[in-house]
């Protein structure tokens, strides 16, 4: 860590001092169950729903009030347009905002990957023709990636770029899209060079999605009930040349240590959200007069101990996040090693607390809330969302592979060379 | 050894395949998504006398072996969860205690319509404020003009509130001396009965399709006939037959077991990655390794608790460890076959999402694992 004690205590009370003063006391309401949904599309950059409710005036404060100061995507690097804070600065910041309630105002996929790729790997014209509208809002991004043949076997994909012109045509299916249905624009990988091998031939352009884009998005519904993926058919849809980044046939190489920003930014914070519903399971024993029961509470010891070594892990994955944002190469790389150990280690361990609090409740817990729809509260969300955690974003077992090929140096799984 | 079933047992078993691959597999996945019980395919079983399975032929059952009915379960339950929910608690704690503490009168009248699968069994024990600790039930019946009158709320009851239920089979304090010395006694209670409501059916997670509610009793009289049993030895006639329903709940587990390793392993022979396909992969093939070891595992135990009843002998410690083994690795395999799928799997379309959200209540229903960890562990002597 290259800050020391006091300064970060001294970025503490500035982020703290700049909440207090601009807080939106009524967005502490984002909290209850009720606005779950909303709550998870706002954490994909976008308030979706009714403009009537009462909590859209405020969260338009909130926004504005991040804008007017320059607290949107700060973890960016200044020449792309944030405060250039290094992941120590963004947990802290996100601790505060916790302690707070407030809700931390993001971009989505457009600050998490598209951001990266585009400031690490495009050019000047493209930094500043992606990076405002990311910042401002205006362009919500949702990532096309999987195919039917292609989940873990990313290489696999089959959607075919074409050049025609200025522009290239895109053609195929992609599957398991996260909040498919709020974006204005999709960041994808297809294939440009079919002659290639199999890494080699693959681009990453940013596309259009309103308009006559050639893109039909329809809704999937998953195990929650919710329909938080699509599926996204491209029958010759165009988008310019210039919406290529990091050059026609270079994808995977963007693709591989943007993945790697993801799967470590979410490390530096990941523990925070675990610790809240750590919190919750003690409290609901608590409830329910079973807080003392010693096999009980071995684990929720060790789900506890978890938390804490994540804690720790993620502050040394942000260290290199910091690196490798500010260009060091060999950090980049680094990142693909220990990223992969913090998804897995996140996704097994909100699995187990998910699991965990459905068992302390017993049977209460398996009946569904009544209300339209297919309604689940809190906790059953939560067991039946964690579900996905090992399976989206690279599999448990791709991020295993990846660890004992790049991290511990073992030789390839013979069956997918 | 004799691990071959009996003639009997293989034609019931076959006659079980049958029936739920041609009735049950084609409606399933509509029921869950409808959450609606159907009743009409619980009446076609009932013809065929699967709903007195375990009941002597004297009160219009089938007299089938417990080991027999470990077996038609394997194929009921492997159809679809939710149905063979329904079916469990209907042959088990819906019918057993009426066979077992019943006057010949009782056996009579609810009995066999119960055997003769005219009509639906349901038991209520559990309440808001007490599962696993039965002792703590606050549903009272007191004694007064020639019956009992019941006041109390009961949770989480399946069988009770469909077209084809006839009522409910309850426990109640009839005494309320302290914990220790309190008694409990068992009511019949038609579906009729002044005072006698119920919620509407719950929404789950899994067993959607089961129908599952809470139930009011306000002031219901029941005249002394349909008092069941001992007034006062309740709770251990209950408890006797909750160590059916935990072998009921194991057969149920590796039904689900055998369901989830079927499709994942199908799943894993057609999807292809990397040029291949992905059962060729150790880490896909060690997985459905594990699972097929562990279902074996779970099923010689099932089988093994259901022997001991049949033979007459105890059965309890071995049914607790067939529930507490058999509904954790049901829900562990569900979890693993969902992997197997990946996105697929996610789905709530997919067969398998269904049996993996049916898994969860496993390991909670008919005594948490909690509470077989306890009755295994005092029987072992602590």
């Amino acid at each position: 860590m290259s800050l020391q004690t006091h300064t970060i205590e001294d970025f503490r009370r500035d982020v703290r001092g700049w909440i207090d003063s601009n807080e939106v006391a009524e967005l502490r309401e984002l909290e209850h169950p009720r606005h779950r949904s909303l709550r998870l599309h706002l954490r994909f950059g976008a308030w979706i729903g009714d403009d009537d409710n009462p909590l859209h005036d405020a969260w338009k404060l909130w926004v504005e009030r991040h804008q007017r100061d320059g607290y949107i995507c700060p973890w960016w690097p200044t020449m792309a347009g944030g405060r250039g804070w290094d992941p120590i600065q963004q947990m802290v910041w996100t601790e505060e905002l916790a302690a707070a309630g407030m809700p931390r105002v993001s971009r989505g996929l457009g600050e998490h990957l598209v951001g990266p790729a585009v400031f690490l790997h495009g050019n000047d014209e493209q930094r500043s023709r992606f990076l405002p509208p990311i910042i401002d809002g205006s362009d919500i991004y949702i990532q096309g990636f999987s195919e039917p043949d292609a989940g873990s076997d990313l290489a696999n994909l089959r959607t075919t770029g074409v050049v025609d012109g200025d522009d290239l045509i895109i053609t195929g299916q992609k599957v398991w899209t996260t909040v498919g249905l709020i974006g204005n624009r999709m960041f994808l990988l297809c294939r440009t060079n079919p002659q290639a091998p199999r890494h080699r031939g693959i681009s990453f352009v940013l596309i259009d999605l309103v308009g006559d884009a050639n893109i039909d998005v329809r809704p999937t519904r998953q195990m929650t009930g919710e329909s938080e993926f699509t599926e996204e058919f491209l029958t010759e849809a165009r988008a310019p040349l210039a919406n290529v980044i990091g050059g026609l046939d270079n994808g995977w190489r963007v693709t591989m240590s943007t993945l790697g920003l993801e799967r470590g930014g979410d490390a530096t914070t990941a523990h925070l959200a675990l610790a809240a519903q750590l919190g919750n399971v003690i409290e609901m024993a608590r409830a329910l007069g079973r807080s003392a029961e010693p096999v009980l509470r071995q684990e929720i010891i060790r789900s506890h101990i978890d938390i804490e070594l994540m804690r720790f892990g993620g502050a040394r994955v942000g260290g290199i996040i910091a690196a490798a944002i500010n260009g060091d190469v060999a950090m980049q790389q680094e990142i693909e090693r220990v990223a992969s150990a913090s998804k897995l280690t996140g996704a097994e361990v909100e699995q187990r607390i998910a699991d965990l609090a459905i068992r302390v409740r017993g049977m209460e817990g398996l009946v569904r809330p009544d209300g339209d729809g297919y309604r689940t509260d809190q906790m059953q969300y939560e067991l039946l969302w964690s579900r996905a955690l090992t399976i989206q974003g690279g599999s448990a077992e791709i991020q295993r592979n990846i660890l004992a090929e790049r991290a511990l140096g073992l030789p390839k799984d013979p069956a997918a060379v | 050894m004799d691990f071959d079933l009996a003639e009997r047992e293989l034609d019931l078993r076959e006659l079980c395949a049958t029936f739920a691959k041609r009735e049950i597999a084609p409606v399933a996945a509509q029921a869950w998504e409808d959450q609606r019980c159907p009743t009409e395919l619980l009446r076609a079983m009932g013809e065929l006398g699967l709903l007195g399975l375990l009941i002597p032929e004297r009160w219009g059952g089938i007299g089938m072996s417990t080991v027999g009915f470990v077996a038609a379960m394997e194929e009921i339950g492997h159809a679809d969860q939710s149905i063979a929910a329904a079916w469990q608690a209907h042959t088990t704690i819906g019918s057993l205690p009426l066979l077992t503490f019943g006057t010949d009168s009782q056996r009579e009248r609810w009995l066999r319509p119960l055997a003769e699968g005219t009509v639906l069994g349901a038991f209520g024990l559990t309440e808001p404020d007490a599962g696993s600790d039965a002792r703590g039930i606050a549903t009272r019946a007191v004694r007064g003009d020639g019956g009992w009158v019941i006041n109390g709320r009961k949770a989480f009851i399946s069988n009770a509130g469909t077209d084809m239920s006839y009522g409910v089979t309850l426990l109640a304090r009839t005494d309320d001396g302290a914990d220790e010395r309190a008694t409990y006694g068992s009511f019949i209670v038609e579906k009729d009965t002044e005072g006698f409501t119920m919620g509407p059916k719950m929404r789950g997670i899994g067993w959607k399709a089961l129908d599952t509610r809470e139930l009011y009793f306000d002031d219901v009289w029941v005249p002394d006939e349909q008092l069941l049993g001992d007034p006062a030895l309740g709770l251990n006639q209950f408890l006797s037959t909750l160590e059916v329903g935990r072998i009921s709940i194991a057969a149920l587990s590796i039904s689900l077991t055998q369901a989830v390793l079927d499709l994942a392993l199908a799943y894993a022979k057609e999807r292809r990655q990397f040029g291949r396909p992905i059962s060729e992969f150790q880490a896909i093939q060690f997985k459905l390794a594990d699972i097929a070891t562990e279902l074996e595992a779970s099923r010689a135990l099932t089988y093994y608790a259901a022997f001991l009843r049949d033979a007459g002998r105890p059965f309890r410690k071995e049914a607790a460890m067939a529930k507490l083994k058999a509904s954790r690795t049901a829900a562990w395999a569900a979890s693993e076959a969902v992997q197997i799928h990946g996105g697929i799997g996610y789905m709530l379309e997919s067969p398998i999402a269904r049996f993996y959200c049916d898994s969860k209540v496993l390991e909670i229903g008919e005594g948490t694992n909690e509470i077989q960890h306890l009755v295994i562990a005092r029987a072992l002597g602590c």
